[in-house]
């Protein structure tokens, strides 16, 4: 069918982008992923015998300023998308570094935090919190490590070769998409485990 | 451009730069509502309803401004709701499951109690016999002591209560005052792994009821 006669396009027969039909089917499993997480810290929250209790040791502040800089780093890309949809290389390329920037800086935050509960004595197998909050937190600061790495290679693809084609802004779309839904699935848990009060 | 499919829609999301950054300015400001709500002092159901209005307004602008789902395919659209309606099924069914509280099943209220049925220490199943000799008249959180005993206290002290982390809880191997079992059981013993089961919401009246059950019913 349409193999053959594209070399930059994939369309399906339903008439869209293969890479990001899988995006797509990739991220509604993620919402499975992530949604089986926030389930688990639900439940065990209250059931901790021992502290730190959440109320304890949770810097909601410090959070929010780290959530800022997530959403910010959705804005630089969305930037950045549109920056290779329009043609316009060096502003995508400008917006892609941002975004790195900023999620660098969000992992370093959880790096922060997580070595702050550490030093007073929450981890793993402290309790029930510290099970639920390091698992969740630590697969959603996993997935902001894999997509810096993932916008780390577009970014030097976008170096090595010349020109701008249509091909080149499904790539960066697509990486869009998973960056911000992970900025989405930070927004649940930062309301889910921060700001609503046990 | 080369592919005629694409043609009758367009090629970019319609937005434009500044509409971007208001858009970005947008969610921060929501942030900031949120950073203030949760100091607010308002009472806990305002505040946890706003509080997730305002989450899920940030949520669906990301979706479908910054993802394009408002003007993308409605596929994606459909198989981005499919996987998020599976996932809150999902956080629905599990913490239904886990506050489950069977005395406030309507079949449980209206069936009489099952009669002295299998051995009571198989476990908590929720089966165990009935009647005074294995402690089933006196209820702990509107539950059989026993059943409740062999939930929340046998993974330390044994279905038998023969003592495994925690030591034998039963009438021969408590010589001490009740008072003494009394405080353990609310106040824990700070340093060991007995944990305080006052601070989990254990009333004293249902601590009476343990601690008659651990020093008189015979395991
Ligand atoms: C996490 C493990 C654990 C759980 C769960 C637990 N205990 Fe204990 N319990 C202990 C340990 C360990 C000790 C011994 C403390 C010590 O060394 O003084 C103990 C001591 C006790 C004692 C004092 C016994 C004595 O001889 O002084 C009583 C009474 C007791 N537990 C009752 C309970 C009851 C009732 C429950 C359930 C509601 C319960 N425990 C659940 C670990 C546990």
């Amino acid at each position: 069918m349409a193999a053959g006669t594209h070399e930059v396009e994939h369309h399906t027969s339903l008439g869209v982008d293969n890479r990001k039909l899988l995006m797509w089917i990739f991220l509604a499993s993620e919402c499975l992923f992530f949604g089986t997480l926030i389930s688990t810290y639900l439940i065990f929250k209250g059931q901790s015998l021992v502290g730190p209790y959440p109320d304890d040791i949770l810097d909601i502040p410090l959070t929010s300023l780290s959530t800022f800089v997530l959403l910010m780093s959705s804005l630089t890309m969305v930037l950045a998308v549109y920056g290779a949809q329009h043609g316009r290389l060096g502003m995508m390329k400008a917006m892609l570094f941002a975004t790195i920037l900023l999620g660098v800086g969000f992992l370093g935050f959880q790096v922060y935090e997580f070595r702050h509960f550490a030093h007073v004595g929450l981890n793993l197998g402290t309790n029930q919190f510290g099970a639920s909050f390091f698992v969740l937190t630590g697969f959603h600061g996993l997935h902001v490590g894999i997509g810096v790495a993932y916008l780390i290679s577009l970014l030097f693809g976008s170096m090595r070769r010349s020109g701008l084609g249509k091909d080149r802004a499904l790539w960066v779309d697509t990486a869009g998409l998973y960056w911000h839904f992970v900025d989405i699935v930070w927004i649940v848990v930062f309301t889910v485990v921060y700001l609503i009060p046990s | 451009m080369e592919h005629q499919a694409s043609a009758h829609h367009d090629e970019h999301p319609p937005t434009t730069i500044r509409e971007y950054v208001i858009i970005g300015v947008v969610l921060a400001v929501i942030t900031l509502i949120e950073l203030w709500l949760s100091y607010s002092g308002l009472s806990h159901g305002l505040m946890i309803s706003l509080l997730l209005i305002f989450s899920a307004m940030k949520f669906i602008i990301v979706v479908a401004m910054f993802m394009h789902l408002r003007f993308d395919s409605r596929l994606f659209t459909r198989l981005f709701i499919f996987g998020f309606a599976l996932a809150s099924a999902l956080l629905i069914a599990l913490i239904a499951m886990f506050n489950f509280d069977e005395t406030r099943s309507l079949f449980q209220a209206s069936a009489p109690p099952p009669a002295a049925t299998a051995a009571p220490q198989d476990g908590g199943d929720g089966d165990n016999g009935e009647g005074p000799a294995d402690g089933g008249a006196l209820l702990v959180k509107g539950q059989p002591v026993a059943e409740y005993f062999s939930s929340t206290c046998a993974g330390c002290h044994g279905q038998n209560r023969e003592g495994v982390v925690g030591p034998a809880l039963t009438p021969a191997s408590l010589a001490g005052d009740d008072a003494l079992y009394f405080d353990t059981i609310k106040n824990g013993r700070p340093g060991t792994a007995m944990p305080a089961w006052g601070a989990t919401g254990l009333s004293d009246a249902d601590i009476d009821v343990l601690v008659t059950f651990i020093t008189t019913v015979e395991p």
